[in-house]
């Protein structure tokens, strides 16, 4: 038995030094492609903003609510980006996920995008300064806005299962696109990512 | 050769037992000040002590402290990174650490990460929540309500002891909810009143049953409102009756809802005791001879029969006339007592009073949390005292026969030394936690509302002006010390 304690005791202090030599190891920096997919904690993340964005855009732009709007109106519609309501358990920078949603929307060239209601108070802000202080020729005009026809907002939403050191999160993102003038919705998106979280019950 | 290896060996005992104790600079003791700091109201100087003994080996329980402590100190944002990292790291600690478990077998449990134990896990998110109110965020409120809710469905599942699921809990994150989605709040109220009544935490509070009656009123479950009908009488039909009348549902409408939570006191810190303990003959030639499987069986005996209090009073003279053949030192935690900073409150709002009660007992919780692991600490601390003593014996008994008594001797007091000073008792817990949270509720009409709180025994404190808007509700914090 005492054989066994010493032992034991010789395999700790061989794992000290063993973590002792593990310690000296520094920081690192390396940068990486901005398009690159990373996982590395399983919270909502920057590739998952930027995938759900591409794929939802992409689907919204290929429906055929745009050429029934340009048939109607002889006129790309206009298209302000609302509330992406976040209703899951965890901190998600939306707002990163609505630029990803409006650069698409602008980049695509189909529809035109109008500043959201934030931005909007700052723009008109500015305009009102322009009348007292700009020159004639250079000032904006007031009441010259271009009113959306459309609103795109939606929601996150996110069901967490864990059993000991599985956990699976099952994100779905909806987003609905609804004319303004008569609240009917013209389209609706729907994301669904699955991640699986596994931790190992040891480590050194 | 052999003799120059137990000589290393014995090197390596004391190198093992300093690298124990290297990152153990009791949190208990760094604790001990900055809640002095804490009961002068001092927060500037309890940050400051706290920074001074530094993360140690934990800095998840850093993390806590210092979390608690921006948040009083009206940081939040800073506060909430503190917390953010304490989670983050909480996530982590599923994977057991060999090396430390290991460790933590010959020397002591403080080698092991500091891991949230009892309510301190909820209370995590009660405060983030806090924060991202004073940020003026209360989407992001909403998030760590959900998260607090979704906590407490993953521990409720783990038995039915109080402080896996208190009724407080849910009854608070169905509160902060309420104002983005009442059906997410209705079922936050279920769970509370379901926690009052299934694990003996007392009769839920009559607010609660309004707001569950309210809510089930306006989301049609008239089946559930029944149900809540019959068990709650009186009370619950009169509300139900002023809900049907539009004057009731415009008077709900027009006024706001102040919630007052008090922070009282320093919660009960883990202390650490040493005991001696008496080992037989028998059982000392068991320790000498048997394997690991008997120091363990051994341990778990000893374990139950401290327990049971059976070696109280037991000192050196009597321990000789009862042929025991040594006293083995071990260092136990015990749980302290927690201190109250008043015995009663009341929120004031112009000539509207609320009595606050106790809603949440925390160093009561987290003694119940205590007591549950407490049989585990004792056969765990007994075991490795055992393995220690055995080992000492060994080393002192061959150093004797390679090199006389005397090599004998100073071998066996330098093992037992570096025994004594490994064995420390894990104390650590988060100690900037109050005593117990009290709570009140008010219903206001808008405007600009002063709010008083009055102690007992305390002078009055103004928490200051909040402007109450209709139909809002508004939770404010408060912390004596």
């Amino acid at each position: 038995m005492q054989r066994s304690a010493l032992s034991v005791m010789r395999a700790v202090l061989l794992l000290i030094f063993f973590i002792s030599l593990s310690s000296g190891c520094g920081k690192r920096v390396r940068r990486i492609d901005p398009g690159t997919t990373t996982d590395l904690s399983g919270y909502w993340n920057d590739t998952d903003s930027r995938l759900v964005a591409e794929g939802m855009m992409a689907d919204c732009l290929t429906h055929p609510w745009i050429q029934q709007h340009v048939m109607r109106t002889e006129a790309r519609p206009v298209v302000i980006i609302g509330t992406v309501r976040n209703q899951s358990m965890e901190h998600i920078a939306t707002g990163t996920f609505i630029r990803d949603l409006e650069r698409a929307f602008v980049n695509s060239g189909q529809v035109r995008v109008v500043a959201n209601p934030l931005e909007r108070e700052e723009l008109r802000g500015e305009r009102y300064d322009q009348q007292e202080w700009a020159s004639e020729e250079t000032r904006k005009r007031l009441r010259e806005e271009t009113g959306a026809d459309y609103m795109l907002n939606g929601a996150i939403d996110v069901i967490i299962d864990r059993e000991g050191g599985r956990e699976v999160k099952f994100y779905q993102v909806d987003l609905f696109l609804t004319d303004i003038e008569t609240n009917e919705r013209i389209w609706i998106g729907q994301t669904k990512i699955k991640k699986e979280i596994s931790r190992s019950g040891l480590g050194l | 050769m052999r003799h120059r290896r137990e000589a290393g060996w014995i090197r390596g005992l004391c190198l093992g037992g300093l690298l124990a104790l290297a990152g153990c600079a009791s949190h208990a003791s760094t604790m001990h000040d900055v809640r002095a700091a804490l009961r002068h109201h001092d927060l500037e100087e309890a940050r400051a002590r706290l920074a001074e003994a530094g993360r140690g080996t934990d800095d998840l329980l850093f993390a806590l402290e210092d979390g608690l402590l921006l948040y009083y100190a009206g940081d939040p944002e800073l506060s909430n990174d503190r917390f953010e990292f304490a989670e983050r790291r909480v996530d982590d600690l599923y994977t057991e650490s060999i090396t430390r478990a290991v460790l933590s077998l010959v020397s002591s449990d403080l080698v092991l990460r500091f891991e949230p134990r009892g309510i301190e896990n909820f209370l995590v998110n009660y405060y983030r929540a806090f924060n991202y109110l004073e940020l003026g965020e209360p989407e992001e409120a909403w998030v760590e309500w959900r998260k607090l809710g979704w906590k407490l469905q993953f521990s409720r599942e783990q038995g039915d002891a109080l402080y896996l699921d208190p009724p407080f809990f849910s009854y608070v994150a169905g509160l902060g909810l309420e104002a983005d989605d009442p059906n997410d709040a209705y079922i936050a109220f279920r769970r509370a009143e379901a926690s009052y009544r299934e694990r003996g935490a007392g009769a839920p509070p009559p607010e609660l049953i309004d707001d569950l009656i309210r809510l089930a009123h306006d989301l049609g479950f008239s089946d559930h409102l029944e149900l809540y009908l019959t068990c709650y009488g009186e009370r619950a039909a009169a509300l139900d009756q002023a809900l049907v009348s539009a004057g009731g549902r415009a008077a709900r409408a027009d006024w706001g809802e102040l919630v007052v939570f008090v922070e009282d006191g320093l919660v009960a810190p883990i202390e650490e005791v040493q005991v001696q303990l008496p080992i037989t003959r028998g059982r000392a030639e068991l320790v000498a001879s048997g394997g690991e499987g008997a120091h363990l069986d051994l341990a778990a005996i000893l374990a139950r029969e401290y327990a049971e209090g059976r070696f109280a009073g037991i000192e050196p003279r009597y321990a000789r006339r009862r042929g025991i053949a040594y006293l083995m030192p071990i260092s136990l935690p015990v749980f302290g007592l927690g201190q109250a900073a008043f015995g009663r409150v009341a929120a004031v709002v112009g000539n509207d009073t609320a009595a606050a009660w106790p809603a949440l007992q925390v160093s009561a919780l987290q003694q119940l949390a205590f007591q549950d692991r407490l049989l585990g600490i004792y056969a765990k601390t007994i075991a490795r005292a055992l393995v220690k003593y055995a080992a000492a014996a060994k080393l002192r008994e061959e150093a004797e026969e390679e090199g006389g008594e005397t090599a004998g001797d100073v071998v066996g007091i330098l093992a037992n030394l570096v025994n004594v000073i490994t064995e420390r008792a894990d104390t650590r817990a988060w100690l900037g936690l109050p005593h117990r949270i009290w709570m009140a509720r008010l219903r206001v009409p808008p405007g600009r509302r002063e709010v008083r709180l009055l102690f007992d025994g305390r002078e009055a404190v103004t928490l200051g002006e909040v402007e109450v808007t209709p139909g809002d509700r508004q939770l404010l914090s408060y912390r004596v010390f």
